[in-house]
């Protein structure tokens, strides 16, 4: 056989292989893009159900601990501030002190047996709790798959298949500092 | 849960987290096995009724009821109450599963157990702020 | 972390084609035993007849398996209303594992604290015992849940339906050629004179290679099944940690759970694989299988898994597991090239105080849950009794039996909302 259609053969092989490997490459990318994005939109879900619950519970406690003000009030507005932050880092900072004014509630409201007993409190504060751990656990599950991506992304070779079809770095959701980090798993 | 008397479902009544079924037509109350070991459990002092249960030597034969929970024929047996209780009531005759599912009070019985102060049985003490002085 | 789901595919893959491989040898040799080898079309036919068989009685197991377990096992489905913080546990649970639906809630009515899982990963089932939610903490149970959803997540439940099946053909198979040529000798009726003429090696080499197989088939399909889930508890276990970052959770609840001797009355031999301490072990009140034939059982000894997970430290990884299974053991149990990126998983902030457990107060929550099933009414008397009324109560009045207040059972009705 003529030498030129050897070469050519071998050319087009690794042409062939190269192109498999581009595409399955970016398929990866695109799988773990949508699956922190899911991920991500699992946070939002939990986080909304944590702010419809909140004037619930506010009102409950009303009714009981009038002296209590300024720790309810601290609460209402922690939430509307969450409820009104965009992108994740600003939604982090403000989630994070929503779960601060809470468990700031939470505490106070250990001195109030009568509330504590009430059965509309109890449930309000399981979902609470139970949103809370959600939220941590989405996150969690959020940050994993970002780990992953972000490491897809950067490392050789499919961070050249990262750079031409423009998958760009995700940010973490984290909270500031350890005391934030740990707030959500606070049991009532 | 049927009432071995009457075969009649059974009220559950809630009293410090212990639950016993009662039978609103006799007056009878079923203590389920589960439910003595909750009664005994923290103080782990040796209850006699609870020991009734767990053994078959005091058994004076079979009865007539069945079990609740099994539907064998209950055995009769004697629980000793102890010094403490009065002579006439020292031994209260009851019905229990022959295997220990749980033992049956009718009425009668029931009286007999809270009469006798029983000195500190959980189990007694228990049906006494129940029933007792009612 | 979900490359050891698919390093474990992989392993599953090559050991169910062992095993079928074992099936497709036994049913071929059994075919050339019976027909003849002088052309191979008897032992192709045998081979086929096996795999058929196999293959039948798995699309069974597929389709009805979750369904009949559950039956056998007396599970029944409750609501979200019904139990709340079980299923915000099993969603919780959902979440760290990013499952694509939550599986369904089931509650069995056993005094032994026990737990299993059923189902694929997009169609799930959990199911736990009143037991176990008497005596475990949220934490525990919390670890327990997560645990069963590892199996779900690493499709456990499917695997060893396929491969507990293909066990069960290879025995019955065994079992019914065995017997065959047993009976075969005793009454002399043996069709081998035909052939005993020509291609007399071969014969004689498929002869005692079927009666070999025979023997050996069912053993070895045991085996490789028996470590197969075993392997499979020691993953779902470091699922566990990973998602509950809280090792200590599932460590102290299976304490708990192996503590308890209460044998689980529904549970039986097919179903014990699933639980997550082997039933029948507690029931026989002897050790938790570190001692006693360890090749032939389901689970690993409670009381290395509950080791291994208290030797994790901070880390919560699958390496981190790997790690601590390698300390007690000195064996890996995650495949190594499956073992990256997760080194920074850390342990979650521990809840401060710890309270006991009252184990009366949350039988009653559990116990309740099953009369708001049976359809139970409740009525909270001034004394303090808590009457529960069943639906077949037909009186209209109800006399408290220590006070003495007459509750009526209309108006009760009346004021509780969805009552």
């Amino acid at each position: 056989m003529d030498p030129l259609w050897i070469v050519l053969i071998v050319v087009g092989v690794i042409v062939l292989v190269v192109l498999f490997w581009f595409f399955g490459t970016y398929n990866t990318l695109v799988m773990l893009r949508n699956q922190a994005k899911n991920a991500w939109a699992q946070i939002d879900v939990q986080l909304k159900r944590r702010h419809d619950l909140i004037p619930n519970l506010v009102e409950t406690v009303k009714g009981y601990a009038k002296h209590e003000k300024g720790t309810l009030e601290a609460v209402v507005e922690a939430r509307s501030k969450a409820v009104n932050a965009s992108g994740v880092a600003q939604q982090a900072a403000a989630e994070g002190e929503l779960s601060n004014a809470l468990s700031r509630l939470m505490v106070v409201v250990e001195q109030y047996p009568d509330l504590k007993a009430n059965q509309n409190f109890m449930q309000v504060q399981e979902e609470l709790t139970s949103t809370e751990n959600k939220i941590s656990f989405a996150r969690q599950a959020y940050n994993d798959q970002v780990m992953v991506y972000n490491t897809k992304t950067q490392m050789v070779p499919s961070n050249i298949v990262a750079g031409i079809g423009h998958f760009e770095q995700m940010e973490l959701f984290e909270l500031k500092d350890e005391e934030q980090r740990e707030a959500p798993q606070v049991k009532f | 849960m049927l009432c071995p008397e009457c075969r009649v479902e059974m009220l559950v009544l809630e009293h410090e987290d212990i639950e016993i079924d009662f039978c609103d037509e006799c007056g009878g109350i079923w203590l389920d096995e589960g439910e003595l070991e909750l009664l005994a459990g923290e103080n782990g002092a040796p209850s006699p009724v609870a020991s009734a249960l767990a053994s078959n030597a005091n058994a004076k034969g079979k009865g007539r009821r069945p079990c609740p929970v099994c539907s064998k024929k209950m055995i009769l047996a004697d629980i000793d109450l102890g010094d403490s209780a009065s002579t006439e009531n020292r031994f209260v005759e009851i019905d229990k599963c022959p295997k220990g599912h749980g033992m049956w009070f009718d009425k009668g019985e029931l009286g007999q157990i809270i009469s006798a102060s029983g000195g500190g049985e959980s189990v007694i003490a228990f049906l006494g702020s129940l029933f007792g002085s009612g | 972390m979900w490359e050891a789901i698919k390093a474990n595919k992989r392993k599953s893959i090559v050991l169910i084609a062992c095993m079928g491989l074992l099936l497709l040898a036994l049913g071929g040799a059994i075919g050339g035993f019976w027909f003849g080898t002088q052309d191979p079309r008897p032992a192709v036919f045998g081979a086929l007849v096996a795999g058929a068989i196999w293959f039948i009685m798995t699309l069974i197991a597929l389709s009805q398996g979750r369904n009949i377990l559950l039956a056998v096992s007396g599970a029944r489905e409750v609501s979200k209303k019904d139990a709340p913080q079980l299923h915000n546990i099993v969603e919780e649970m959902r979440i760290a594992a990013s499952l694509p639906a939550t599986p369904r809630v089931f509650i069995m009515e056993e005094k032994a604290p026990n737990a299993f899982a059923v189902g694929s990963p997009d169609n799930a089932a959990v199911a736990v015992t009143t037991g176990l939610l008497s005596i475990l903490s949220r934490d525990e149970l919390q670890g327990v849940v997560a645990h069963e959803i590892g199996h779900i997540k690493n499709q456990d439940s499917q695997f060893m339906t396929i491969a507990g099946v293909m066990v069960g053909t290879i025995v019955i198979i065994a079992d019914i050629f065995t017997r065959s040529v047993f009976y075969g000798a005793m009454f002399g009726g043996r069709r081998r004179s035909r052939s005993s003429s020509e291609g007399g090696n071969l014969q004689i080499i498929v002869f005692v290679l079927a009666l070999v197989l025979a023997i050996l088939a069912p053993i070895l399909a045991n085996i490789i099944y028996f470590a197969c889930s075993r392997s499979r508890e020691y993953l779902a276990d470091a699922c566990s940690a990973v998602f509950t970052r809280y090792p200590e959770g599932l460590a102290s609840a299976l304490e708990k759970i192996s503590g308890a001797r209460v044998p689980l009355v529904a549970a039986n031999r097919v179903t014990s694989p699933m639980y997550i301490v082997p039933p029948m072990l507690a029931a026989s009140g002897s050790d938790d299988g570190a001692s006693g034939d360890f090749i032939l059982s389901t689970h690993p000894p409670t009381s290395e898994r509950i080791k291994i997970l208290r030797t994790m430290g901070s880390t919560v990884g699958l390496a981190a597991y790997n790690q601590a299974f390698k300390n007690v053991t000195g064996k890996n149990v995650i495949g190594a090239t499956s073992l990256r990126s997760d080194e920074e998983l850390r342990m979650r902030g521990v809840t401060p105080e710890q309270k006991p457990v009252d184990v009366k107060k949350q039988t009653r929550e559990a116990t309740d849950i099953l009369h708001r099933l049976n359809g139970f009414l409740f009525i909270p008397c001034s004394c303090g009794v808590r009457i529960k009324v069943p639906p077949t109560f037909s009186k209209n009045d109800l006399k408290c039996p220590r006070c003495g207040t007459i509750h009526n059972i209309d108006e009760v009705k009346k004021n509780q909302p969805g009552g």
